[in-house]
């Protein structure tokens, strides 16, 4: 099994080599077999992920759902590039299931394509470097469900 | 009726002809034994315009050409009428079809306003005539989809996430310095413009309407943002290329959508349609392109086709002849789409209603003008909306 960071890595080489153009929508599907209650720290670091692929900061955090199987945050970034990040509890599989859209291309990778049971994928989020503010806000939306307004500049 | 004891073949009115859905329900209808078209018609306010691309279809389909829909209406042999008036119009069109009597075979999304969607429904419920608005649910993939959810695979439904992304479009046009203010209400003459059409509306219905089926439930609230990310026509003609909507059920179960024009480029095959339940025993994943073959050879690459002036989106089968738009073969899904217009028929054969009728548009039409509101406002819009 593959790391997060390793996805995290080649998106980001594949941005940087100018293949998408500008990313302006990410939906980002993470399925983990941990049953561990605590979600906001893997979520917090692929927002923070997210972030750096879009190229903004984060602007508002919506709170679709916040119950401990699945957690959904609509993310709007501040110059208006947005996402979908969803986190889904699995008995049985981990992975990534990923499109992100550029305003020339897009990317698509499907570590759960097909329906049943999926092909594994990259799983592992390793928590390194995610802003306080940013971990702040996830947690907070998490645990209010009410939206969160990041203040200016980078969290 | 059934078929076995129906003695005549349903006649078929079509109301607006090319350079609409038309070009196509015309032609799936017609391929239908149990149909028979019999004429094509509009209102006779239409445009110059419009009314010679109504007779053109109507000479290609070898129909007569009906200047006036009330004469039209009044013709016993007409059963069923396909409409395909543009959005604005639409909803006086299809109440006028429903007092004649006719059954309603209606294109999506139903029409733009409340006031239209709350007419349509109760003249709907009044004349007692069967509805069905064109969607995904006929599909082999949510077929499938809602079966696996009724035998409980994923268990208690928790979550269901739809991606609607149609790969057609310059993308790279828009300008991205100036983020898209939406407006509330939306204006109804920029639902369909020659050049855009709202794709929150236009894609984002087929996500709506499947989640509403697959899910059975109501929806609470919903929370948008739409987005002009990729084409300056959308741009330019105030309308939204890209929507995201986030929805709260019934019996605390999220739904969201993403939906959009992502330029021609930017997907192997016509885009990502797909839906992810996910309930308490696990997750499933339903695509239309899955489960597919993959075919690479030596042919010449696929290349987008020129923009033609009179369709630069890709919007109708007849423009994009015109410019010998090439099909995209490189991914084969293995089931064949199924005909949404069989499926209408097989409802009036059995004498039931569509599972998305005129009632159950009207609840995706509102939700979809929430997600408008939502995103005119930045904030969370309970259903159902207040009338005007």
């Amino acid at each position: 099994m593959s790391k997060f960071s390793d996805l995290n890595r080649a998106v980001l080489d594949a941005i940087k080599a100018g293949r998408i153009g500008q990313p302006v929508f990410v939906r980002c599907l993470i399925h983990s077999v941990d049953n561990s209650k605590e979600s906001a720290g893997p979520l917090a670091a692929v927002v923070q992920a997210v972030q750096n692929w879009v190229g903004e900061p984060v602007h508002r955090i919506y709170p679709a759902d916040s119950r401990g199987e699945t957690v959904t945050l609509a993310i709007r970034f501040r110059a208006g590039a947005s996402a979908l990040v969803s986190t889904i509890r699995s008995r049985s599989r981990s992975g990534f299931d990923l499109i992100v859209l550029g305003n020339h291309g897009a990317m698509y990778h499907e570590g759960l394509a097909g329906e049943g049971e999926g092909r594994s994928g990259s799983s592992n989020i390793e928590i390194v470097d995610v802003p306080p503010a940013l971990l702040t806000a996830v947690e907070n939306a998490i645990r209010s469900g009410a939206v969160q307004v990041l203040p200016e500049g980078r969290p | 009726m059934n078929s076995a004891v129906r003695s005549k073949k349903y006649g078929v009115l079509l109301v607006s002809g090319a350079q609409t859905h038309q070009e196509n329900y015309a032609r799936a209808l017609a391929a239908d034994p149990r149909c028979q078209l019999i004429a094509l018609t509009d209102e006779t306010k239409v445009s110059a315009r419009r009314r010679e691309l109504n007779e053109r279809l109507a000479r290609e389909l070898d129909i007569p050409h009906i200047a006036e829909l009330d004469v039209a209406l009044k013709r016993s042999d007409i059963t069923v009428v396909s409409i395909c008036a543009e959005p604005e119009r639409r909803g006086p069109v299809i109440v006028k079809c429903a007092q004649a009597g006719k059954q309603l075979y209606l294109d999506k999304s139903l029409c733009p306003t409340m006031g239209d969607a709350d007419s349509i429904v109760a003249v709907v419920r009044e004349s007692g005539v069967r509805s069905h608005m064109f969607s995904f649910i006929t599909q082999p993939w949510a077929r499938r989809a809602k079966e696996s959810l009724q035998a409980g695979l994923v268990g208690d439904l928790l979550a269901i996430h739809a991606d609607v992304h149609f790969a057609k479009g310059r993308a790279g046009t828009a300008n991205r310095s100036t983020p898209r203010r939406e407006q509330y209400p939306p204006d109804p003459t920029t639902f369909q413009r020659t050049e855009a059409k709202r794709e929150m509306d236009n894609t984002g219905v087929y996500g709506v309407s499947l989640i509403r089926w697959l899910a059975g439930r109501g929806v609470q609230s919903v929370y948008c943002h739409t987005a002009n990310y990729f084409l300056a026509e959308h741009q330019r003609n105030g309308a939204e290329d890209f929507g995201l909507l986030v929805m709260k059920l019934e019996g605390d179960v999220h739904a969201t959508v993403s939906s959009g024009r992502i330029g021609w480029t930017s997907h192997p095959a016509a885009g990502t349609n797909r839906v992810v339940l996910v309930g308490t025993k696990g997750s499933l994943v339903f695509d239309a392109n899955s489960p597919r073959l993959e075919l690479y050879n030596d042919q010449p690459p696929w290349t987008p086709p020129p923009v033609n002036p009179e369709d630069p989106m890709g919007f109708w089968s007849s423009t994009q002849q015109a410019v010998h738009t090439m099909p995209k073969t490189t991914w084969q899904p293995l089931a064949a789409a199924a005909s949404d217009a069989a499926y209408f028929i097989d409802c009036l054969d059995a004498g039931r209603d569509s599972e998305i009728n005129a009632a159950e548009a009207a609840k995706t039409t509102e939700i979809l003008l929430a997600g408008y509101r939502s995103a005119a406002t930045g904030e969370v819009v309970a259903l159902p909306l207040a009338r005007e």
